[in-house]
């Protein structure tokens, strides 16, 4: 089973430390305000900074267990995906069994050149295979692989 | 934009990896209907802003009129279809990137829509949807001839995929399998019959020459919905709330005797009104249960004041459910319902009963006549794990946390007495708990054959799942941070049916033993066409 692409590490925890350091500045101005408009002194501040700090460090290391948990396969009966940290899943969809593929990229994305798919199923109340940030080329190889199979 | 030249139906480009894909965008008109349609947004800027409310710098003004003029702009820009031999392609989205590929061999129905204000400018919305329930690709907003071209294109291909062969893996049409070719593992192989034979010969007798194949008197169908555990739990709360009416309400209120009573009725009074309403609704709304079987589909007739007359297609069947509850275990009666595909647009509901009053183990024969052959009885359940009841102890002993919280929370307010009365509680709830947990373990179970999978889960209500294996659309595996610390393992299997939450959820099995099950219901559902799965 093969990993998702080492990029995928990297715009995780760039998006972890760009969520850390959204609340720093949202917590710095608060405190900003805080201790303006009260008797608070201006030492609140420390408590933003702390939390950021704690959201950066937790994220950063939350993200490495994601990004080793996700595995996925291709095989000539099937696509099989394994993910999860506190609960694991797995999920076996027979290529027969696969309606419709969708991919979608954001702009962090296409400056990594990743795309997200999403494999729908006709299965009702299961929720789609949705496997993140793959390179582009695996998602061009993963679609053209599933029309041929579906094809034949 | 120039107009390509009309290409023959069949041919509309070529996909080889996108290259050469013949992609287009839609109508330019696209862009008036989608302005129109944000005109309501457009509305309320212009009054919101002339009206004062905000403040007038013309950088708002602009951006709150503009908006929508640049959304418009942008979407159709941005919005790209392309149709080749394999699949229908759809590009959309400026900041989020979508594109959705559905090959033509999945498509189940194409449609066309338009709104008053399309039509005025005789464009249409074309729908192409699949058997999945979110992989539908809308494209907005074709010239109607060019949506009529393709929807006709595209509805041969709906037509063939309904229509397609049954095909091993390697091509061959299935007719030509041996019979009782075995998988590697799979049990019962001998008995593994082809998918068409299965159905049953005409066993169904034309409604002129014989009656009902189920007939449901009313007598015993009100019997059984005034036994049903929702209406017994009613009437349990409502003697409750009587009861504590009379005797705690009442004195603490200080009220005399003739208020006590007509506060314990009060109590009574709505529980039981309640269950009235749903013994009432049920009554009228399944009374008049008939069950007829026909060779290829299943016709019930339901309801007493509005007669629904509903077809079953048997090849659309996904799921058998039998429902067992508290007092019908003891009464020796079961629910029996079916669970469809529901794909076609004249079918109005997805699951219908087969017998709303059988006898208890009567639902083996209902199986047969619905899957023309029933493999699988209670007697071939296997158990699950043993370790299912302590992982359902310690799940439900975490009760435990939120009640002393909650009595050491009313400490300041009422005393230490609640401590008192919260150790009460958790003694009397952690036995429950153990108890619960081993009839839940003793009740799960599971079987398999070439064919067919069950699986029998419930404590109050024991149900029990019939699902023939060549319906299974996706499996999936999961383990709780409990289940893994006791290496175990919960297979969920899903099938194309809508009615019945659409998961069939195995808890708690051994991890070793669910990963062969799944890899066994993997490799049975990866023979079957995807025709004969919906």
């Amino acid at each position: 089973m093969q990993p998702l692409p080492p990029e995928v590490l990297r715009l995780w925890r760039l998006v972890g430390l760009a969520v850390a350091a959204a609340i720093l500045v949202i917590g710095l101005v608060l405190a900003i305000v805080v201790s303006r408009t009260t008797e608070v002194g201006l030492g609140v501040a420390v408590i933003p900074i702390l939390v950021a700090a704690v959201v950066a460090a937790a994220g950063w290391v939350w993200v490495g267990y994601r990004y080793r948990s996700w595995r996925f396969e291709l095989t000539d009966e099937w696509i099989h995906a394994r993910w999860g940290v506190i609960t694991r899943r797995a999920a076996t969809i027979p290529r027969n069994r696969i309606q419709t593929l969708t991919s979608e990229n954001g702009p962090l994305d296409r400056l990594m050149g990743l795309t997200s798919v999403t494999i729908h199923t006709a299965g009702a109340g299961a929720p789609n295979l949705d496997i993140p940030h793959l390179d582009d080329a695996t998602v061009e190889w993963l679609r053209g692989e599933l029309a041929r199979g579906r094809a034949s | 934009m120039v107009e390509p030249a009309e290409p023959p139906l069949a041919e509309l480009g070529r996909g080889d990896g996108g290259t050469e894909l013949d992609w287009r965008r839609p109508h330019p008109i696209t862009i008036l209907v989608e302005i129109g349609r944000a005109l309501r947004s457009l509305v309320v800027a212009v009054a919101v802003v002339s009206g004062g409310f905000l403040d007038q710098s013309s950088l708002l003004e602009i951006a709150l009129i503009a908006g929508p003029l640049v959304g418009a702009l942008a979407r159709w820009f941005t919005t790209r279809y392309a149709i080749d031999e394999e699949s229908v392609h759809h590009h959309h989205g400026l900041i989020w990137r979508s594109r959705q590929v559905l090959p033509r061999a999945n498509i189940q129905n194409v449609s066309t829509r338009a709104g008053l204000l399309a039509r005025v400018t005789s464009v249409v919305e074309l729908q192409i949807s699949d058997a999945s329930a979110t992989g539908d690709i809308t494209i907005r907003y074709l010239r109607s001839d060019e949506a009529d071209r393709l929807a006709t294109l595209l509805r041969a291909d709906a037509a063939r995929s309904v229509a397609a062969p049954v095909t091993t893996p390697e091509g061959d049409p299935k007719g030509d399998r041996e019979e009782g070719t075995a998988q590697p593992g799979e049990p019962g192989s001998e008995r593994a019959p082809d998918v068409r034979s299965a159905w049953p010969e005409p066993v169904g007798r034309p409604i002129e020459v014989q009656g009902p194949l189920v007939a449901t008197s009313g007598g015993r169908l009100l019997w059984s919905e005034i036994t049903a555990t929702p209406v017994l739990a009613l009437a349990v709360t409502g003697v409750a709330a009587m009861v504590v009416g009379f005797l705690v309400v009442a004195p603490v209120g200080e009220t005399g005797l003739g208020m006590a009573a007509l506060i314990s009725v009060a109590g009574l009074a709505g529980p039981l009104i309640g269950a009235a309403a749903i013994v009432i609704g049920r009554f009228v709304t399944v009374g008049g249960f008939r069950l007829f079987a026909d060779p290829d589909r299943l016709r019930i007739q339901v309801g007493l004041l509005t007669e629904a007359r509903i077809t079953a297609r048997r090849e659309r069947i996904q799921q058998i459910r039998v429902e067992r509850q508290l007092l019908h275990r003891r009464l020796g009666i079961e629910r029996v319902a079916y669970e469809t595909a529901d794909l076609e647009s004249d079918s109005t509901l997805g699951t219908g009963y087969l017998d709303p009053v059988a006898d208890r183990g009567a639902w083996p024969a209902l199986a047969r006549e619905v899957f023309g052959a029933c493999d699988l009885g209670e007697d071939d359940l296997r158990p699950v794990s043993p370790l299912a009841a302590r992982r359902t102890f310690v799940r439900l002993s975490l009760a435990v946390i939120p009640i002393a919280a909650i009595a050491l929370g009313l400490v300041p307010l009422l005393g230490w007495w609640t401590i008192a009365a919260g150790g009460l509680v958790i003694a009397a709830w952690l036995p429950v708990a153990w108890w619960y947990g081993r009839q839940r373990a003793r009740r799960l179970g599971w079987a398999m054959s070439a064919d067919q999978y069950l699986v029998r889960s419930g404590v109050f209500t024991t149900v029990l799942r019939l699902v023939r294996v060549d319906k299974v659309q996706a499996l999936w595996l999961v383990a709780s941070p409990f289940q893994r610390r006791l290496d175990l393992a919960t297979v969920l299997v899903s099938t194309a049916g809508r009615g019945f939450g659409g998961l069939v959820r195995l808890p708690d099995l051994p991890r070793p033993e669910a990963e062969a099950l799944l890899d066994r219901l993997a490799h049975r559902a990866a023979e079957t066409s995807i025709a004969d799965t919906l």
